[in-house]
């Protein structure tokens, strides 16, 4: 018996597409990755984002769900271009299913595609979509504890939109405790705490979304 | 459920490097897995068994080494090795929170690293 060296990682596949993803997406459009568990906002956040940013910015949508096309239907009924993923009981997506979704989107006349995952702390993080930057939005209902039990999605997110801010008097939930353990986990986060309902919140998401995209644009044209 | 996905890509991968090799029997395959990947071994090994069937690898064992996180200075980017129990996150969180301070005088630390999954090796025949 020998032992031979290997060394890869078993991944490969997936990065390699998230790399063409990022190619073909280009240097003008900052690509968003949503993660969440289910009901925490994403759609809604969706939502709210196009409505608040129409005339300014134009987005563009991928939705993953198991199955339905509801979500889409809701992104659609704003007047944004929507492709609706069902994984068919996957329970994340991967970038292969992003590349397949490209030529359906109108992306020469977009300036931000946000990519909503399925609804899922775990799975969605080993797989790389080619996105810019990973966002993970929690919510207060969820309580203060998401972080500590599921980190490894906070880990890879450049922000955490926390939502439902709305319902904060009624929840016996730590808001302070939620920042620690966001911070103890990934330090370089920025927090985002906000309310779909109410719109609190909302305008720091927009920034957000603003400087990144700038941000990009500006690595863009230097390179 | 991505267990499925992501055994069928250690396969793939085994299978590739071994038929560059010329080998005939895969006996063992050297895995080094993050305790926050979100991949758990039992079930890596239950799906290996049901797809490694009239492959090169339908005898090999996985050999799956669980590779902690540690923790990275938040001022200077430092590592540190730090017990990490993956399913108690409070003591994880107390541990991170009573480390020494850094090399370079801080004492913030966040967590680094502890994702993915690798093929480093195969035993082979």
């Amino acid at each position: 018996m020998t032992r031979i060296p290997v060394i890869a990682n078993v991944l490969e596949y997936n990065t390699a597409v998230a790399a063409d993803v990022r190619k073909i997406v280009g240097s003008r459009v900052l690509t968003l990755n949503l993660i969440s568990s289910p009901g925490a906002g994403k759609t809604t956040l969706i939502e709210r984002t196009a409505a608040a940013l129409k005339g300014e910015l134009r987005l563009a949508v991928i939705e993953g769900d198991l199955a339905t096309t509801l979500d889409a239907a809701r992104v659609a009924a704003q007047g944004v271009p929507v492709v609706q993923i069902n994984t068919n009981g996957g329970c994340h997506l991967e970038a292969r299913q992003i590349m397949a979704a490209l030529p359906q989107l109108p992306l020469g006349d977009a300036d931000v595609l946000i990519i909503e995952n399925v609804g899922n702390l775990v799975c969605p993080v080993e797989f790389d979509l080619g996105e810019d930057a990973r966002v993970v939005v929690t919510s207060l209902t969820e309580g203060d504890d998401k972080p500590l039990k599921y980190p490894a999605s906070f880990m890879a997110a450049q922000a955490v939109v926390v939502n439902k801010l709305d319902l904060a008097p009624y929840l016996p939930v730590s808001m302070d405790r939620l920042c620690q353990s966001i911070t103890a986990i990934n330090g370089r986060a920025k927090i985002m705490p906000l309310s779909c309902a109410t719109g609190e919140g909302l305008e720091a998401w927009l920034d957000w979304i603003r400087a990144a995209l700038r941000a990009k644009r500006e690595r863009g044209s230097l390179s | 459920m991505h267990e499925l996905s992501i055994t069928q890509a250690i396969l793939d991968t085994a299978l590739r490097h071994a038929e560059q090799a010329h080998v005939k029997t895969i006996r063992a395959l050297d895995l080094r897995v993050g305790a926050l990947s979100g991949i758990v071994p039992d079930s890596l090994r239950f799906y290996f068994d049901l797809i490694n069937k009239g492959t090169l690898a339908e005898d090999a064992r996985l050999e799956i080494e669980l590779v902690p996180p540690r923790a990275r200075c938040r001022a200077c980017g430092a590592e540190y090795d730090f017990p990490f129990e993956a399913d108690v996150a409070e003591a994880w969180l107390a541990q991170l929170e009573s480390l020494e301070p850094c090399a370079c005088g801080q004492r913030a630390y966040e967590l680094s690293g502890g994702t993915g999954c690798y093929l480093d090796s195969m035993d082979v025949e």
